[in-house]
């Protein structure tokens, strides 16, 4: 709805009900994100909000190449970070997510 | 140059994206939003399509790195959590068209706080590290549309 898969909640829930390791629940998490955005993609797309948006193709293209780079960037650094940094990693942006909506919700 | 603009910021989040497991959605909304000034709900299916390309690749990297076994030993987990997801991406993609973008960011916020004191519960059993930022990423999802 958001347009957001929703990693960060899946990874914690992964985690805790399953008893994964973070960087496997990560994996999971993006395998259970295809579907999901597919799925999200598709009804945008069958309402026309897609064709509305072929203006926007070049900024979307070099978006797109941009994060295919940073993907491969940070899962290539993986193997070298250890779980601790990573939980503290999503620590830190879970609380900086909630710290925002708060401010924003005050504004 | 908006294109460098949007390639470095595409990049930068994805680098997130494929450390973490994260489409890296809730990052890229405000800098669409702020950054490049689009509307709610362009910045959100804009963030759609760039999410899925990040998840896909980043998906494609890791499993290249973590582990090959993955799916035989987690299909439960996977199919557990897939059968949620997809109700609620359809019903919620549905549900965001049909709606202005005034009453969009009403729903988020109503959300966030039933999502807040729902997660709250939790936090009552000792586990007070690790479902703080359990209960705000509920929340995080929640304020993207914003």
């Amino acid at each position: 709805m958001l347009g957001v898969a929703g990693g960060e909640m899946m990874i914690p829930t992964i985690m805790l009900v399953f008893a994964i390791s973070i960087k496997i629940a990560g994996t999971l998490s993006l395998a259970i994100s295809i579907p999901t955005i597919i799925i999200g993609l598709s009804k945008y797309y069958r309402q026309g909000k897609l064709h509305e948006l072929r203006a926007e193709r070049g900024f979307i293209g070099w978006m797109a190449a941009g994060s295919i780079v940073g993907a491969l960037i940070g899962s290539s650094l993986l193997p070298f970070v250890p779980n601790a940094l990573l939980h503290v990693l999503l620590g830190v942006i879970l609380l900086v997510s909630a710290l925002k909506l708060l401010s924003h919700g005050k504004a | 140059m908006p294109q460098a603009a949007a390639f470095g910021w595409g990049a930068i989040i994805a680098v997130l994206g494929g450390l973490i497991g994260l489409g890296g959605a809730e990052f890229r909304l405000p800098v669409q939003a702020g950054v490049f000034k689009y509307r709610t709900l362009q910045a959100i299916v804009i963030n759609l399509a760039v999410s899925l390309v990040t998840v896909i690749f980043s998906f494609i990297f890791r499993t290249g790195l973590v582990n090959l076994d993955l799916f035989t030993t987690h299909v439960d987990v996977i199919l557990n959590i897939l059968a949620g997801s997809l109700l609620g991406a359809y019903a919620g993609a549905n549900f965001a068209l049909r709606i202005n973008e005034r009453a969009l960011t009403l729903v988020v916020v109503s959300f966030f706080v039933g999502v807040e004191l729902y997660s709250a519960i939790p936090l009552s059993k000792g586990w007070a590290a690790c479902l703080c930022p359990f209960g705000c990423a509920r929340s995080s999802d929640l304020r993207l549309g914003l």
